[in-house]
């Protein structure tokens, strides 16, 4: 288990955080973008104007947001066109929420500030200026202010103030004292390590009276929905109805969102997002006993996650009627030469493609990734894989052992289940344990890399299990294939699946003031809304849209 | 001397050596520190973090062999490796992590050890799951002690503190020991070759055509008016916000004045012993290259001391919430290091499993300390001044036992500690573990009188540790 949320901890305590706002509607709209062909929406998807149902209620708090190192990659490659990555060598950000977006483990350290001073010195010199410049030298001046102007408007993601650009003025007659160049250089490396380049701060429209919250401002949405999307600064096209104003018609910000949806930044924003949800960064630096699986190694581990990557960006972004049913219960998978094992079907493909399986699968749940990741060296972890399940698919998070627990002793005459099933004879256990184990047990037949079993240590496996805890679909069940079906029918999943996705794109913990929102896209979900609309959805909740009025005391 | 006979001193790209003796060069930045011998050497302190405990019950594997007093004792089979220093070491058992037992504590196990082991204090509220039931965890709300020190002392060095590790992957309060101000974890860096250009970066000397002393000035004038501008926005954006991101946004420019502050002169003279370390060639970060990534970060961390780029050097492996990853495949081992420390192969087949992780660990740490005692410093070799702290988050795994963990202090710090013992607490002084903190600061020239929650260290630091 690796994040959490407050929503979660108050559904876990027994507190409800169910509030349904009352009927109404928005001004929906589907109007392309400038330059651009948005795929067709699936016409069977449910209006998304139902979402938010015309609430005028407080939203949560819209904390800075500084560019983490996945952004900080991207935002100086569409920049500068600058692709070496330079925030690769950075240490992981501390993802409280289990997400890289997540705002709250971002601190100001000398280490951080000094990543960002390095990464500037080092990609102002390796900038090329005379496709950055956009004017002659010679022209002395009016070309650094011209250059200035332009480049903080881009690199800020606002028009750049007087004030800024006199700023950057002195920085460049600085460094002119050497040469143009040099104060061209300089003048980078003071907006790389500027906080309007660094941080996505919003201060929202002028409220109006009486209002608790404020809508942000054309540019402040603009940078919400490329990050959101696509993780970079926006685009040109996005810029332009951004300055033009026209981003503040839902119309226009849906007509972005599905345009950004489109586009190849897309894919990366599905792949980091499952890599983080689906805790495959376990995978990092995984082993498995090489007596028990000699096939499975790092190649073994990136071709998997090729294989979850095809799949959900496949769903969510290629095909417009992806639901969420089909994220649980796939009968299929994405799979190449070296995966197709793991699957028990033969390729000679050299990339992950879309192959109908024999044996029982569902989905995320069975896939390959999940499985391996979900499992210990040498044997299945139904703990760990019960606490999937409860903790980001259901978003009811457990609670971690008690100290002083006593090892469970190894037993080659017991299967794994039979050995976990004494720590549920302990009642002290057994709390906790009742709630996961009788889920990971379900998932008894893939093993610790993700293959189909039916025989343990020379015994059958059970495959029995039960799901409790959800407001519909509480029952028995055998094996994920059943244990998906009955996932897919319970609102909790959908809901805590807005909810997982709706900590991504916020970067923060979801609260009481989300609520709403996360209930709204859950039952959206619930009447039939595809996974491509979905993310659109949230792009247009009042969760995305809006700030509460600033404090400033 | 091996290191030193081999050396090459570092050159600017005129061939001049760059170098003063090196008690100019290391007074040189923010004058004489508190804590410098007689013969200004200043004093170092390293963290040697390693993680999911030692294997000490129900056998202890770790505990000495004792004679007839404290300073009377055999090292374990775990602990030999550390025999060439066991005269300038403390080996302390009993050291109760009083604090992550507080009310206030939001964790249970690994993330709660984890956040109270150098803070004295315990993990707060967060939103990381933490294991206690029905809330979440964060990190602890007082910063640790290598924090606190680089933030009294670090000014005198390029870097307050470096934090260099192995498969730092984890994210999670139980990952993370070392927390800043504002309850921020401190990432560890696990890429030797980032590291390397982090550490000693600045040591690339002049453009072509251009003198070392030229190219240095330049470059520091340069920083300076960048900063400024960076500075500057700092506070109109500041003026905007609301009081949370202000706040944020102050702590930034404190910080960046800071930098702005050293790199914005030319940088000082290394000293003698400072030899610019290879860029290394590793490019697998992951658990299972351990044995080469070990070695290449503590290196780093030992020219870092020796160049006096920061006198705080932090170290940190084997996690808690590594997820399985961390099998000690060089030892033989086919399961992962949490999984054997709570001995679910049984007791004697996985104590040995992990007394050899341990020596293995003690062997890393013995060929750090041999190439700190390669550096000559004013008054000796750099290991003379420095003192090294190995500790975990948790005592013996297999209970997550925060009531009777292990500190082991090595080297004297200049003759501060009281040496060549083994010392056990057994519960009897429940607040050992921050009074034993509070030294190691005050040997750092922090004066505190406490550390983490004041009341956890109460009537100052124990008796009888230091020569004092």
């Amino acid at each position: 288990m690796k994040y959490a949320t407050l929503l979660s901890v108050l559904v876990f305590a027994g507190c409800s955080g169910d509030i349904v706002g009352d009927g109404g509607g928005d001004d929906d709209g589907n109007v392309p973008g400038p330059g651009d062909e948005p795929p067709p929406v699936d016409p069977t998807s449910p209006p998304l104007g139902t979402i938010d149902r015309s609430d005028e209620g407080p939203v949560g708090p819209a904390p800075m947001r500084r560019l983490n190192r996945r952004e900080y990659n991207n935002t100086v490659r569409d920049l500068l066109n600058d692709t070496s990555r330079p925030a690769d060598g950075w240490p992981a950000e501390s993802a409280l929420t289990g997400f890289d977006t997540d705002v709250s483990g971002q601190g100001s350290t000398a280490q951080e500030l000094e990543q960002f001073l390095a990464a500037a010195e080092l990609v102002a010199r390796n900038a090329n200026q005379a496709t950055v410049l956009g004017c002659d030298p010679a022209t002395g001046d009016a070309c650094a202010l011209s250059f200035i102007d332009r480049f903080a408007a881009r690199a800020y993601r606002r028009p750049a103030t007087a004030d800024q650009k006199m700023r950057l003025k002195t920085v460049f007659d600085f460094g002119r004292r050497t040469d143009f160049a040099s104060g061209v250089r300089l003048v980078m490396e003071a907006v790389l390590q500027s906080p309007f380049f660094l941080y996505r701060y919003e201060l929202g429209e002028k409220p109006t009276a009486g209002a608790v919250r404020v809508a942000l401002t054309p540019h402040e949405m603009a940078s919400r929905l490329s990050y959101f999307l696509n993780g970079t600064m926006p685009d040109d096209p996005l810029r332009a109805v951004a300055d033009s104003g026209e981003l503040r018609t839902l119309a226009t910000m849906e007509a972005q969102a599905r345009r950004l949806l489109a586009k190849p930044d897309a894919r990366t924003i599905l792949a980091a997002f499952h890599h983080q949800w689906l805790e495959l960064d376990r995978l990092e630096g995984l082993t498995k006993d090489p007596k028990l699986f000699p096939a499975y190694g790092p190649r073994m581990a990136a071709s998997l996650e090729a294989g979850t990557r095809a799949f959900v960006q496949n769903l969510y972004l290629e095909r417009g009627d992806g639901t969420v049913d089909e994220l649980l219960t796939a009968p299929y998978a994405y799979l190449d030469a070296t995966t197709a094992s793991i699957y028990g079907v033969t390729s000679t493909s050299t990339t992950v493609k879309k192959t109908t399986l024999t044996q029982p699968r569902a989905g995320i749940l069975t896939d390959g990734a999940v499985m391996a990741a979900l499992a210990g060296a040498t044997e299945t972890s139904p703990i760990a894989r019960g606490m999937f399940v409860r903790g980001h698919l259901l978003c009811q998070p457990i609670a971690a052992p008690p100290n002083d627990v006593p090892p469970l002793l190894p037993n080659p005459n017991l299967t794994t289940r039979e050995r976990l099933s004494m720590h549920r004879a302990n009642p002290a256990c057994a709390g906790c344990h009742n709630l996961l184990d009788p889920i990971g047990f379900g998932f008894e037949n893939y093993d610790p890399i993700g293959r189909w079993r039916t025989t343990e240590n020379g015994k059958p496996v059970d495959a029995s299990g039960i799901l409790g805890g959800t407001s519909k679909s509480d029952g028995p069940f055998s094996g994920v294939v059943e244990l998906a079906g009955r996932l897919a029918k319970a609102p909790e999943a959908r809901r805590c699946l807005s909810e997982s996705w709706m900590t991504f794109a916020l970067g923060r913990q979801i609260g009481e003031n989300d609520t709403r929102t996360v209930t709204g896209l859950g039952d959206w979900l619930d009447t039939g809304g595809k996974l491509r609309e979905f993310l659109v959805g949230m792009a247009r909740s009042n969760a995305f849209r809006y700030r509460p009025l600033l404090a400033t005391k | 001397m091996r290191l030193l006979s081999r050396r090459t001193l570092l050159r600017g790209a005129g061939g001049a050596v760059l170098g003063l003796p090196v008690l100019d060069a290391m007074l040189t930045i923010g004058g004489r520190l508190p804590g410098a011998n007689a013969a200004g050497a200043p004093r170092r302190l390293v963290i040697f973090f390693t993680g999911e405990g030692f294997p000490m019950s129900p056998t202890n594997e770790w505990r000495p062999i004792v004679g007839t007093g404290p300073s009377d004792f055999q090292l374990s089979t775990m602990l030999a490796p550390l025999e060439p220093v066991k005269r300038q070491s403390l080996f302390i058992e009993g050291v109760p992590y009083t604090s992550s037992n507080d009310s206030r504590q939001r964790a249970q196990g690994h993330p709660a050890g984890a956040q109270a082991v150098l803070t004295g204090a315990w993990a707060g509220d967060g939103t990381s799951y933490g294991g206690a039931p029905g809330r979440l965890a964060g990190f602890s709300p007082y910063p640790s002690i290598d924090y606190l020190i680089g933030k009294e002392i670090g000014s005198a060095t390029r870097f307050p503190a470096l934090y260099l590790g192995v498969n730092p992957g984890g994210t999670s309060p139980a990952a993370r020991p070392f927390v800043a101000a504002d309850q921020k974890g401190i990432a560890v860096q696990g890429d030797p070759r980032a590291a390397f250009d982090s550490i000693f970066g600045d040591f690339n000397g002049a453009n072509p055509g251009e003198s070392v002393a030229a190219s240095q000035k330049r470059r520091a004038d340069d920083r300076k008016v960048v900063l400024d501008s960076v500075l500057g926005d700092l506070k109109s954006l500041g003026a905007q916000v609301g009081a949370d991101d202000r706040r944020r946004l102050d702590q930034h420019a404190t910080q960046l004045a800071e930098i702005q502050r050293k790199v914005s002169v030319p940088p000082p003279a290394a000293p003698n012993a400072c030899v610019k370390p290879v860029r290394s060639t590793i490019t697998d970060r992951s658990f299972a290259n351990a044995p080469a990534l070990a070695p290449a970060q503590l290196d780093l961390l030992a020219m870092a001391l020796a160049c006096d780029r920061t006198r705080v050097a932090c170290f940190s492996m084997s996690h808690a919430d590594a997820d399985g990853g961390e099998v000690h495949r060089w030892l033989g081992h086919t399961r992962d290091h949490h999984d054997i420390s709570h001995l679910t192969k049984g007791h004697a087949e996985d104590s040995k499993l992990l007394v050899q992780i341990a020596v293995w660990q003690a062997t890393q740490l013995m060929t750090f300390i041999k190439k700190l005692q390669a550096v000559a410093e004013p008054g000796g070799t750099l290991f003379d001044n420095t003192v090294i702290l190995w500790c975990s988050e948790i005592g013996n795994g297999w209970t997550h036992d925060r009531n009777g963990p292990v500190f082991t202090i090595i080297g004297s710090g200049q003759g501060y500690f009281k040496t060549g013992r083994y010392l056990n607490f057994g519960g009897g002084s429940k607040n050992a573990h921050s009074k034993l903190l509070l030294h190691i600061l005050n040997y750092m020239g922090v004066p505190a009188t406490s550390v983490g929650d004041p009341m956890y260290s109460a009537g100052g630091p124990l008796p009888n540790i230091t020569t004092a």
